[in-house]
């Protein structure tokens, strides 16, 4: 779509909801509001509330909350509240949809009632789980991908325990999304063993939306997004912020990360420095030390908030520095070491002692991020936003040469990727009690390989314009979400200096579109079906890639023909959630059409490193499905019985030549059937969550069993999966509050992970072939909140 | 004093991070290419001395790779020394002359199929004693054909009694093998 058509659209779409937003006034909205005791911070219960100079009145509940119904959008009411042990009062407020009015109430002193109105959150049309509080505390200090792997649907690819990659219905890498801080993460996600540049303690809460996100995150999240929150910034006047601690007995590792936040008494800005430190060295298997499997991570960023006349401003600088050591047993030369490699009771080339040093193989990556929004409204209902974000990355291997000298310090693969992206956006408050907005991308990419490299150098250039848009009208029970997406991607790929030539342009254009609903069945239950069509563009490295994979021992060569893959996703959920009685149960269906793999070869490509398996990428139909499932009973004295399962069948169709029918395959590489349940014991049985400023103790026992993935294809495996294991964990927890100094707290806790100190492999690990996973690690940490 | 403190840090963290950014060298990558192996025979009398190669000018994939047969007479033996060459670069790097001078982080494992008359033995030692084997004598037997491979390992373990399994694979390519 040309630029000048997507003005015009954007310019027919702003009149047009314009007109409605002025034409007719519409008097069927509700007032939602709660009254508080401003003095406890509690709910008041049986305040009474009424409009002045109408008849219409309300009670508040034993919740604080009352509803006014029938209400005309726009209009100015003057409301009463009073309560028995409080000031009578009254409040001018001017009604919006989708907002709840907090009323503060003092005892009997005469002062200001405050009014404060919030946003209420849409329901996610979209499946999501997330991550906050004290389960994200517990895992802040794991790898993005470690941290996720409890929720429902979500699996990790590994590359030992140091290298973890989230998983989302069985896909991964290109295709989901990783946002952290309203940035999409530009890295060099295509290879399986590059681990998402992105530090959990940066974020507040994490949520993962499961299928088809293309509208929402752009091109490539066919199979979900991975979303970082951070915590918002200070609003009142003064220094805050939190300092944590950990220590890890399986590899000594320590981990200090802080923020602090800061608002000075004058003026709008308001700041915060977050940093994180880790240093861990071996890991030890139950029988024997992982050799190179240390780590090493320095993580600083700082946030900027602020005003300048009508513009509010937001702006991140982010810094994610790491060296991973590669387990020295997993470094395989070619196809006879590794088939030596595979299944030994001890593995090859295994220094079997403890060591913070990192020695070849390790990956040294980096990752920058810069980013400026401003947001201004244009009206009472309009909102205008932009943001440049600019991101680098730097991923280097270094791999075991058999130069020394001036060479032995230099890597064998660089990749250095830049990217700019510019976004506009509009919205709107509610219009006829639709929602939503619309806005345009352009994005520009310079990924520079050099000699040698496994994949040529490429610059992309891209497009995108979008349009979402929800419709809720409390209390109808319906919530509606549409959205639309075209995107566009330009790739230029050429290769210098490489003994193998590429020079060529490629270009990708496709809709993605999403419809979602909601449908509450009264206070308890929320039924959401939702059904997105995404798309994704042919990587460079599918489309151009030509080498060896090491430590895969496979030949890998892509194809320059490839068609992008586009994926027709539903998925429909129930929730239930009654006191502390909560289940979901979402089941899914992700059929991909070119679905982009790589296919054994009956050949081997002879190289002066020995023969190597071929594997070509090819396209095929896909088709994932299965069940996601999460479930909390209350049980007496605090206890409560949790247990999640994640189910996935996948597999494509093959043409089988000699019949002309497509026969089914199993996809290789898809997460195998597992549980969870266990106990969770909390001293605060009546709130779900409480904050980390309560004091509180809490203790959560764990099993986790996975069957063995038996639905593998039918050649290219060197091995058999792993078989099914049950590993064990306990996470206890203790919040105190200082005493001594009010409004501080104190968050302790103990972490066990595979408590029986279990031997066991992951099959989507993929030094599966070579070692056990990690034997019991106990982690002890403090966070400090001032 | 808490606002002066929080100034300067977040200056200082700007600063740490433009300078992190800058100030990289820009190195360039460090890939060895071994795109080819001469082995060396020669018989004591000097009436036989021919150089057999394996050659893979284009690197790994596309073009399959060209191999020399190893023509030899029954019953002889000849010295034999095995040569590797970077052809990916221009000029090409000779780099058996590192590999010698590294002996101790370098072994040659020799594979000999067994309906090959042939046997292989060692005539040198690393640094330290230990095998080394750039240099061989081969022994034929009777008329028979076959294959040797020949493989170059780096960072062996070669105080194991399975030294020939560990350390990592540098260069592994077979020959066909004539003895006439």
């Amino acid at each position: 779509m040309s630029l000048q058509a997507a003005r015009l659209v954007c310019a027919a779409w702003l009149a047009f909801g314009s007109v409605l937003g002025i034409k007719a006034q519409h008097c069927d909205i509700p007032l939602r509001g709660m009254v508080w005791n401003a003095d406890t911070g509690e709910p008041l219960a049986y305040a009474s509330v009424h409009i002045v100079g109408t008849n219409l009145g309300a009670t508040t509940d034993e919740e604080g909350t009352f509803i006014l119904y029938n209400l005309c959008e726009d209009s100015s009411y003057t409301i009463a509240v009073s309560h028995i042990e409080c000031e009578h009062k009254t409040q001018v407020i001017r009604l919006v949809e989708n907002k709840v009015f907090h009323f503060y109430l003092h005892h009997h002193v005469l002062s200001e009632v405050l009014v404060l109105e919030r946003a209420v959150a849409p329901q996610a049309a979209q499946a999501a789980e997330s991550l906050s509080g004290e389960a994200l505390t517990q895992r802040q200090a794991l790898p993005l991908g470690e941290a996720l792997r409890q929720l429902p649907g979500v699996s990790v690819l590994n590359t030992g325990t140091t290298i973890a990659k989230p998983v989302i219905h069985g896909l991964h890498s290109n295709r989901i999304a990783i946002v952290a801080n309203g940035v999409t993460l530009e890295g060099q996600q295509w290879g399986a063993e590059h681990a998402p540049e992105v530090d959990p303690f940066t974020a507040q809460r994490i949520s993962v939306v499961k299928g088809a996100a293309g509208v929402r995150y752009g091109v490539g999240a066919i199979a979900g997004a991975v979303v970082l929150e951070p915590a918002p910034l200070r609003q009142r006047p003064g220094v805050g912020g939190w300092l944590y601690s950990g220590l890890n007995s399986n590899g000594w590792g320590g981990t200090v990360a802080g923020a602090a936040d800061w608002k000075p008494q004058q003026g709008s800005l308001a700041l915060r420095l977050q940093a994180t430190a880790k240093r861990s060295g071996n890991l030890r298997a139950p029988d024997y030390w992982l050799s190179n499997t240390g780590l090493e991570e320095v993580n600083l960023s700082a946030l900027a908030e602020g005003r300048t006349g009508l513009w509010r401003h937001e702006a991140i600088l982010s810094r994610f520095a790491q060296r991973i050591g590669i387990l020295q047993a997993a470094h395989i030369g070619n196809l006879t070491d590794l088939q030596r490699a595979i299944g030994r009771a001890t593995p090859l080339n295994n220094d079997d002692r403890f060591t913070y040093f990192i020695a070849r193989p390790f990956q040294r990556v980096q990752h920058y991020t810069a980013r400026h929004r401003v947001k201004r409204a244009l009206s009472d209902r309009w909102k205008l936003s932009a943001q440049y974000a600019m991101q680098f990355n730097l991923r280097e291997e270094y791999d075991v040469v058999r130069r020394t000298g001036s060479a032995a310090d230099r890597p064998q693969q660089r990749f250095r990727i830049w990217t700019h992206a510019l976004d506009a956006a509009i919205e709107h408050e509610p219009i006829r009690h639709w929602e939503g907005g619309m806005g345009g991308q352009l994005l520009y990419q310079y990924n520079l390989v050099g000699r040698g490299g496994l994949i040529p150098d490429y610059q992309s250039w891209g497009g995108s314009w979008w349009w979402l848009e929800r419709w809720r009208h409390f209390p109808k029970p319906w919530e509606v979400e549409v959205g639309l997406r075209y995107d566009y991607r330009r790739t230029a790929a050429s290769t210098t200096g490489s003994l193998y030539e590429v020079d060529t342009t490629v270009y990708f254009g496709g809709l993605s579109a999403n419809l979602g609903l909601v449908r509450r069945l009264g206070q308890r239950v929320r039924l959401t079906l939702n059904t997105g069509y995404a798309w994704r563009p042919p990587h460079v490295n599918e489309l151009f890639a030509r080498g060896v994979h090491h430590g895969a021992a496979t030949y890998e060569e892509g194809r320059p023909d490839l068609q992008p893959e586009k994926a027709w996703n539903s998925n429909l959920s129930a929730h239930y959630e009654h006191q502390r009685l909560w289940g979901a149960l979402t089941l899914f269906r992700n059929q991909v059409q070119n679905f982009i793999y790589l296919d054994p070869q009956r050949t081997l490509v002879l190289t002066s490193r020995g023969a190597f398996p071929a594997y070509f990428y090819t396209q095929a139909n896909a088709m994932l499905y299965g069940a996601d499932a999460s479930l909390s009973v209350p049980l007496p004295v605090g206890l409560a019985f949790e247990g999640r399962a994640s189910l996935l069948r996948a597999f494509r169709m093959v043409p089988d030549s000699a019949e002309g029918t497509p026969q089914r395959d199993w996809l290789p590489l898809m997460p195998a059937d597992r549980f969870q349940y266990g106990l969770y014991w909390s001293n605060m049985r009546n709130t779900k969550q409480p904050s980390d400023q309560t004091p509180h103790t809490y203790a959560r026992l764990t099993g986790t069993t996975a069957l063995q993935q038996t639905r593998i294809p039918k050649e290219g495996l060197l091995a058999e999966a792993p078989s099914a294991f049950t590993v064990w964990s306990l996470e206890v927890g203790h919040t105190f509050t200082l005493r001594k100094r009010p409004g501080q707290s104190l968050e302790t806790g103990l972490t066990a992970r595979n408590l029986t100190n279990a031997r066991y492999r992951e099959y989507l690990n993929f030094f599966r072939f070579f070692v056990d996973e990690p034997g019991l690690n106990v982690s002890l940490w403090g966070k400090w909140h001032f | 004093m808490n606002t002066h403190l929080l100034k300067i840090g977040f200056l200082t963290l700007l600063l740490v991070a433009l300078v992190a950014t800058s100030c990289r060298k820009d190195d360039d990558t460090e890939n060895e290419v071994l795109t080819t192996v001469v082995v060396h025979l020669k018989s004591a009398d000097g009436t036989f001395d021919k150089r057999f190669t394996w050659d893979d000018p284009d690197g790994d994939g596309g073009l399959p790779p060209t191999v020399e047969d190893i023509v030899l007479a029954p019953n002889r033996e000849y010295e034999a020394k095995v040569s590797f060459y970077d052809r990916s670069k221009s000029p090409e790097v000779d780099v058996t002359k590192e590999i010698e001078a590294e002996s101790d982080s370098h072994l040659l494992v020799y594979s000999i199929s067994s309906a090959l008359n042939l046997t292989i033995t060692p005539l040198d030692m690393d640094s330290k004693g230990y095998p080394f084997r750039l240099r061989t004598r081969w022994t034929t037997g009777a008329v028979s054909t076959g294959s040797v491979r020949v493989v170059l390992r780096h960072n062996p373990r070669k105080q194991l009694p399975n030294l020939d399994e560990t350390g990592s694979v540098d260069a592994d390519v077979e020959f066909p093998v004539r003895i006439q």
